[in-house]
């Protein structure tokens, strides 16, 4: 079988979660994972024993240097791989734009903090996955977008979608960083937030608005929607919907963002991830044609699963069916819901 | 007639009711039991029932009673024998549908709130670093019910609490009849009462720089509302906006109101407001705290 060559650009959150899905798949092989030698990432993914290269010469006291067996740079990287994952900090994947000029085989996967303008096509494996055959440069929208997308998509595909208003509370940052969000005060987004533009580069026929702010705790984003269908539902046929979609889980009886991670912990998720979207089962109520719900995305993981069918997508030779792809990644990475969920 | 005010109970509201209706020209706070005084401020955690009319404060157990807000039934408060203060966000939330009502009819209601998890002193507040969405808040609940029985037809509030001591902030999404002009929008809440309409970029970025503002300029207790400017948006015929509710202050200037209109009758709720305000000092338009710029 042939296996698709990938290698990572920054080994941080979204990197080094990358790295293991990528190595859990049995179609994939990872060449080796990219940084700034002084990172002490890399030191992390030469315990793991991962090939490490590094984006310039390291200097004496530097991390790699201390740490690391350094395999090359940047571009002998790239020479090995057919699809390099971007996972640098929003804004730093510009200044890497020449690397596909100089290696034009490579197909260069985003993540959602950069510009949907800076690539051919914005990505979503439920939305528009056909959409990322052959192309070169794509983008997987992002954390909370992914979330949106995965809700509003299913209550599209199964009662049709007629607007949806978004209202995220956001964590002010990841548990490993600093927060420019003042320690006791919540931050609002003035205007439309930029999440439902986002999920409209994916799902351009949806009438979406969406707001946010930002608040001091780290867990995950907690989403509260407010959606009108085309059609009368009962709550029942809506939670029916959203437990048979994949990467979404409906549940009760965890009350906070706190519980939702010690749940994923004790349960033995690597970084106690939670890639799928939770549901707040008593949060979920039918009206009419309008649905309420909440939700909750885990901004570290959540685009994990999406990034892995992206590579398929864009590589010709490894099929062009998403939920072929939406399947094999969901079992590798042991968030597999029913057979059932995965049949179109 | 000066209106003779006991307060019973000593929480947060409690001690900003004493302060607040000693700024009155037309009442006092009164030393004596309250039995010998013409109404009765309860803050307490139970209601009271007295031979003389009492106010239910917003923290007490909900039961029978009109429940007061900026939309309040005039008639039906004059000399009710209970009278309950609707919640810090419902009072809220009737201040912003009593600026926005003259634009049209309100067809449905839906606000996404976030809660702080308590007041700074107190001491079981919830989760330090979580978001825990709350089910249900029967308080709230049935001031809701009160406010928009017979006004808005459908309404929702979903509520999340956060690691936060400050105040509540809001996201609304009102749908009206007939879409309005966002200038209109905008002119309706600068001059709806209690309300002050901010810009993020006048220096109000967050929630945290709001409280500065009103600590700086010798008002630590903002009686006002905070809408920012720039999250006003009228969305396919739906108006949004994002407010910030002090919990401690906001019930109080009607509170003073619920007062007034339940012992005087020859007072209206708009003459009342103005009483209230002017005495408290409120200031809502940012042109009256930018003039001293």
């Amino acid at each position: 079988m042939r296996v698709a060559r990938v290698g990572i650009l920054g080994y941080g959150v979204i990197g080094k979660r990358l790295a293991d899905a990528v190595r859990a798949q049995q179609d994939m092989e990872l060449v080796g994972v990219a940084g700034p030698p002084a990172s002490f990432s890399l030191r992390d993914a030469q315990l793991l024993g991962l090939p490490v290269f590094v984006t310039e010469s390291p200097k004496p006291g530097d991390a790699t240097a201390s740490f690391c067996k350094v395999r090359g740079n940047l571009d002998q990287l790239a020479e090995q791989c057919e699809v390099l994952l971007d996972c640098t900090p929003s804004g730093v994947p510009v200044q890497y734009a020449n690397l596909g000029r100089r290696h034009p085989h490579l197909v260069t996967i985003v993540q959602g903090g950069e510009k949907a303008s800076s690539v051919e096509v914005s990505f979503n494996s439920f939305a528009n996955y056909a959409e990322a055959a052959g192309k070169k440069r794509l983008r997987v929208i992002s954390c909370s977008s992914t979330g949106v997308c995965r809700f509003v998509y299913t209550l599209d595909r199964a009662f049709g979608l007629r607007q949806a208003f978004i209202s995220l509370f956001r964590r002010a940052a990841d548990p490993g960083k600093r927060s420019k969000n003042p320690t006791n005060a919540l931050s609002p987004v003035m205007g439309q937030s930029h999440h439902a533009p986002d999920v409209k580069t994916v799902l351009p026929h949806l009438n979406l608005y969406s707001v946010s702010l930002d608040c001091s705790t780290t867990f995950a984003h907690v989403l509260n929607f407010q959606a009108d269908l085309r059609q009368s539902v009962e709550t029942a046929e809506v939670l029916a919907a959203l437990e048979a979609m994949p990467r979404v889980v409906v549940g009760e009886g965890l009350r906070t963002t706190a519980d939702l991670a010690e749940h994923y912990r004790d349960l033995g998720r690597p970084r106690q991830d939670r890639p799928e979207i939770y549901v707040w089962k008593e949060s979920v109520g039918a009206t009419g044609t309008t649905v309420y719900a909440t939700i909750s995305v885990h901004m570290e993981s959540i685009t994990i699963p999406e990034t892995i069918d992206c590579i398929r997508a864009a590589l010709p030779f490894m099929g062009d069916h998403n939920w072929f792809s939406i399947r094999l990644t969901d079992q590798a990475l042991g968030i597999a819901k029913a057979e059932a969920c995965y049949r179109r | 007639m000066t209106i003779l005010v006991g307060i019973v109970g000593h929480d947060l509201v409690s001690k900003r009711v004493a302060g607040a209706v000693a700024a009155q020209e037309d009442m006092v706070p009164s030393p004596h039991q309250p039995d010998f005084c013409d109404v009765v401020v309860n803050c307490a955690a139970d209601p009271l029932r007295l031979a003389i009319p009492v106010i239910q404060g917003p923290g007490v157990r909900r039961e029978q009673g009109p429940c007061f807000s900026l939309l309040a039934d005039r008639a039906e408060v004059l000399t009710a024998p209970s009278l309950q203060i609707a919640t810090a966000n419902v009072l809220a939330f009737a201040r912003l549908l009593h600026a926005l009502l003259p634009l049209g009819v309100v067809t449905r209601f839906f606000a996404s709130t976030f809660r702080r998890a308590g007041h700074a002193t107190e001491p079981r507040t919830g989760c330090v670093d979580a978001l825990e969405p709350l089910f249900a808040d029967p308080a709230e609940d049935w001031d809701l019910g009160c406010l928009f029985t017979e006004r808005v037809p459908t309404y929702h509030v979903s509520r999340t609490r956060g690691p936060y001591t400050h105040s509540d902030l809001h996201t609304l999404k009102i749908d009206l009849a007939t879409t309005p002009a966002l200038t209109d929008v905008l002119a309706a809440l600068k001059r709806g009462p209690r309300l002050m309409v901010g810009a993020a970029r006048d220096g109000f970025p967050n929630t945290a720089q709001v409280q500065e503002f009103f600590r700086d300029m010798g008002t630590t207790d903002s009686y006002t509302v905070f809408v920012w400017e720039e999250s006003v948006a009228v969305v396919d015929g739906s108006v949004v906006l994002m407010v910030d509710v002090p919990q401690e202050t906001t019930p109080i200037p009607e509170i003073i109101d619920a007062i007034r209109l339940n012992q005087l009758p020859g007072v209206s709720l708009a003459a009342s407001v103005a009483q209230t305000d002017a005495a408290l000092r409120v200031r809502t338009r940012w042109a009256d705290w930018a003039r001293g710029l």
